[in-house]
């Protein structure tokens, strides 16, 4: 294997006219791989004269050494300048994929237009036809430092290779970067394809450059259809849509619309050195430029990052072109300003500028903060003393005021002491008289509880003579139903009936004297209560002298007035009822003969009451059963007649003319038949 | 042999060298036409041109099937991104025969990208008689070279100088050039 990639070496190293008759010389035997090896020396002789064989140049004043790059179109390499002894770069441009000469010239003369120690300057520029004389080429200076042991002169390299190595670095590069873009800007050159790739670093102070100004225009271009340019992973969003190539960097408004290509770009530049990746990320350029074409939100930035430089970078890759930075010189102050600790365009609080003050100067942060310590230690104190000072003046006042209030208040005392001992004496002869007011109130509620009962007593008695005068009504009317039977069986007996009316009307006269003995007798009982009434006022009277008295009575006289209410309370429930009373001031002798007349249906009510009104209850009972031979014996038709009429009007009238209190007396009347009840008239 | 038919194999064999370097172009700055070369190879991915290729070439239309399709995806990204500036009246779309060529090294560049996945996996096509030294090396430098890194970028990126790098990228253009010619039956 190894011996036929010799020989084909040796076959290339030959005249490509000999290469044939080598090639069937070396493999007689094998036609098919004799056809293989000589494509692969013609395909490798193509590949040589692009790149790694040192391409000869037209102008003898610039010897190629070392190759630095490869890219697309061209191959950089480190060259000898012979006539200013100095080293420099030269861009050759490779034969079929060199852009045409004007490209050539167009970035040769946007690169030499700018003057800035951040843009790597164009030294001379070869733009003969590649058919007439070698390739063209543009000579540039070369991004190297001497390095200082060896005395031999490095080359640097692009961002892309050599990364930075800490934030604050990265943020320096697009700071330098920033600066250069804008100056190419005031000489109306816009780059429009910033990215690692395009920014040369140098090898020790490690300071960036920017290259390559293939895309950049000078000049608008003739109209046209939308044009696209860029790096698929870093073209700002506008760009990846398609730009007008009629847009003329003189123009103030096209101006602004190529200053914002470059900003995105420089922001493009930091994500991709700060997130060590660009904006649109993907697998293949076409999903990058899909991406940027149809955006809507700012690629993210890695937390890592400050939020101070967030904040700048988030408006360098602002989607909208005009929320970006108006100038790359914005840019790099706010750049410039976070490097050096100082306020940036989005540090607009007091608060933020004063701590970024004490990040710049922390010496004199530390001091002024120790002295305004110190400063307000000793304010703090002085106030404090002063204060203790007026504090001890002040209780020295007030221990005097006090010494003079203690002397004063100890003959207060002494005045107290005395007028307490007398209070005291007299505090013990009103007890002696309260204890003498508690015996007396208590005679007093005795003497009322005794009156309370006797009271009781006679409404009891009341309520049992009521109850017999009920059940003697009912006698009564018993009676009366029987007279009534015994008038229609006994119709012929009707004079004597007359007469035992008369007498009956005599009996009636005795019982209208004994109900007046009986209302003499309520009278009586009625005045007995005003009395007991005028000694529960007397009493009262006296218990609300004894109240009054003293206030250390007030208790007792409390309980006592809680039990003069109970019992006037009992006292209004036992306020006389007209029926109640007149029936407790009737007479046992006329209230109890109607009951026993009607036999010993209540032998116990019956042996409550007095004898002689039984006596005359019996007889009033017999009458009706001895009459009825006289009523057989003397028949009268007339009689008879008056009888019939009678008893219809005769109860009704003659009670009430009699007692002269009709409702509650109309029910005992039937009881007898009034002998002088007056006839009635045809 | 004759001299013509030396000729014309020759500049067979140059064309193909040619397309085939120029598929694997270091891709790093687009351009419109980038674009739009990347809008072919999609199309040739969607399976259309696979379509196409049974039809006799009369009726293939292929200029008409790419240019709808590159309309289509403008206006599938103007309704995703709602922006305005992507106008497809002001896009301008390569003619016939520009399109037949885009679609060509579109094709050939799925090609490229397929062998080198397989020189990656150290896989080589047995046809190929002249030996390839470590394969799947070559396959990650023409992998990162597709990718639009520059040599200096891929060199650091693998450890190696940027000899070695030149010299894996010429063997495996190399290579590719070879298959191409023995598919093309040259070789």
């Amino acid at each position: 294997m190894k011996e036929l990639v010799d020989v084909l070496a040796q076959i290339a190293a030959r005249p490509e006219g000999d290469w044939p008759e080598l090639v069937a010389q070396r493999f007689p035997a094998d036609a098919k791989l004799a056809a293989q090896a000589l494509i692969w020396l013609r395909a490798n002789r193509e590949r040589v004269d692009d790149d790694d064989v040192t391409p000869e140049l037209a102008d003898e004043r610039y010897q190629l050494g070392v190759l630095l790059d490869v890219g697309a179109t061209a191959s950089v390499w480190q060259a000898y300048d012979a006539k200013l002894n100095r080293n420099v770069a030269v861009k050759v441009f490779r034969g079929e994929r060199s852009p045409v000469l004007d490209e050539i010239l167009t970035e040769a003369r946007a690169a030499a237009e700018i003057a800035s120690d951040h843009v790597v300057r164009v030294l001379d520029v070869h733009d003969q036809d590649p058919t007439n004389g070698g390739a063209p080429y543009i000579v540039m200076e070369l991004v190297g430092e001497w390095e200082p042991r060896k005395g031999v002169l490095a080359p640097g390299g692009s961002a892309a290779t050599l990364r930075p190595r800490t934030h604050v670095e990265a943020v320096r590069w697009v700071r330098d970067v920033a600066r250069g873009v804008h100056d190419a800007h005031l000489r109306n050159v816009f780059h429009r394809d910033l990215k690692p790739h395009n920014v040369l670093i140098t090898p020790f102070s490690r300071r960036a450059r920017i290259a390559d100004f293939g895309l950049a225009i000078r000049e608008a271009q003739e109209p046209g259809a939308l044009e696209i340019a860029g790096t698929p992973g870093y073209i700002a969003p506008e760009q990846a849509a398609g730009l007008s190539p009629t847009l003329d960097p003189h123009d103030l408004d096209d101006r602004a619309v190529l200053v914002a290509l470059d900003v995105w770009g420089l922001g493009a530049l930091a994500f991709d050195l700060l997130a060590d990746r660009p904006p649109w990320e993907a697998d293949e350029g076409f999903e990058a430029w899909e991406r940027a074409a149809t955006a809507q939100r700012s690629p993210e930035l890695p937390r890592e990052v400050p939020r101070r430089l967030r904040r700048i970078l988030d408006k360098a890759l602002a989607i909208d072109p005009k929320a970006r930075y108006a100038t790359a010189g914005e840019l790099a102050d706010d750049l410039d300003a976070y490097l050096a600790r100082r306020p940036t365009s989005h540090d607009a609080s007091r608060r933020s500028r004063l701590a970024l003050w004490m990040r710049r100067n922390p010496q004199l942060a530390v001091t002024v903060g120790l002295a305004t310590v110190l400063a307000a230690i000793s304010i703090v104190a002085y106030v404090n003393v002063v204060e203790v000072k007026n504090q001890r003046n002040a209780l020295g006042a007030e221990a005097a005021r006090a010494r003079i209030e203690n002397e004063q208040l100890s003959k207060r005392a002494q005045i107290a002491r005395t007028n307490l001992a007398a209070t005291e004496t007299e505090l013990a002869t009103k007890a002696k008289e309260l204890e003498e007011l508690r015996t007396r109130l208590v005679d007093a509620d005795k003497e009322y509880e005794a009156i309370v009962a006797a009271k009781e007593r006679a409404l009891r008695d009341a309520d049992a003579a009521t109850k017999q005068l009920a059940d003697q009504l009912g006698s009564a009317r018993a009676e009366r139903d029987e007279a009534r039977v015994a008038r229609q069986l006994y119709e012929g007996f009707w004079t004597r009936a007359r007469k035992e009316g008369a007498d009956a009307a005599k009996d009636r006269d005795t019982a209208q004297k004994d109900r007046d003995q009986a209302h003499k007798e309520r009278d009586g009982a009625q005045h007995e209560r005003e009395a007991a009434i005028a000694e529960r006022d007397a009493a009262e009277q006296e218990r609300d002298k004894a109240l009054t008295e003293r206030d250390h009575a007030e208790a007792v006289r409390r309980r006592v007035e809680a039990d003069l209410a109970r019992v006037t309370a009992e006292l209004a429930a036992m306020r006389p009822h007209p029926l109640r009373d007149r029936a407790a001031k009737t007479p046992p002798t006329q209230a109890q003969t109607k009951p026993s007349a009607k036999g010993s249906a209540d032998p116990a009510a019956a042996s409550t009451l007095p004898k002689a009104p039984a006596d005359a209850a019996t007889k009033t009972a017999t009458k009706p059963t001895e009459s009825p031979a006289a009523a057989t014996s003397a028949p009268n038709k007339t009689a008879q007649k008056q009888t019939e009429t009678a008893p219809a009007t005769s109860p009704t009238k003659v009670p009430a003319k009699a007692t002269g209190d009709p409702a509650p007396l109309t029910t005992p009347a039937p009881v007898v038949m009034p002998a002088d009840a007056p006839e009635p008239t045809p | 042999m004759s001299s013509a038919a030396d000729t014309q194999i020759a500049d067979q064999l140059e064309r193909i060298i040619r397309r085939v370097k120029q598929s694997m172009n270091y891709r790093g700055s687009y351009s419109t036409r980038d674009i739009l070369g990347s809008l072919v190879a999609r199309w040739v991915h969607s399976g259309e041109w696979e379509r196409l290729k049974e039809l006799p070439p009369e009726q293939r239309k292929l200029g008409e099937s790419v240019r709808r399709f590159i309309l289509d995806r403008f206006d599938q990204l103007r309704r995703r991104g709602h922006r305005e500036e992507l106008d497809r009246d002001q896009i301008a779309i390569p003619d016939e025969q520009t399109l037949g060529e885009l679609v060509e090294l579109a094709e050939l560049r799925q090609w490229v990208i397929t062998r080198i996945a397989e020189l990656e996996n150290d896989v080589v096509d047995a046809r190929v008689r002249i030996p390839l030294q470590r394969p799947s090396h070559v396959g990650k430098v023409l992998a990162l070279y597709l990718a639009g890194k520059t040599q200096r970028e891929i060199a650091t990126a693998l450890g190696m100088s940027l000899g070695v790098v030149n010299k894996r990228i010429v063997e495996g253009t190399n290579y590719l050039v070879l298959i191409q010619s023995i598919e093309a039956g040259l070789a």
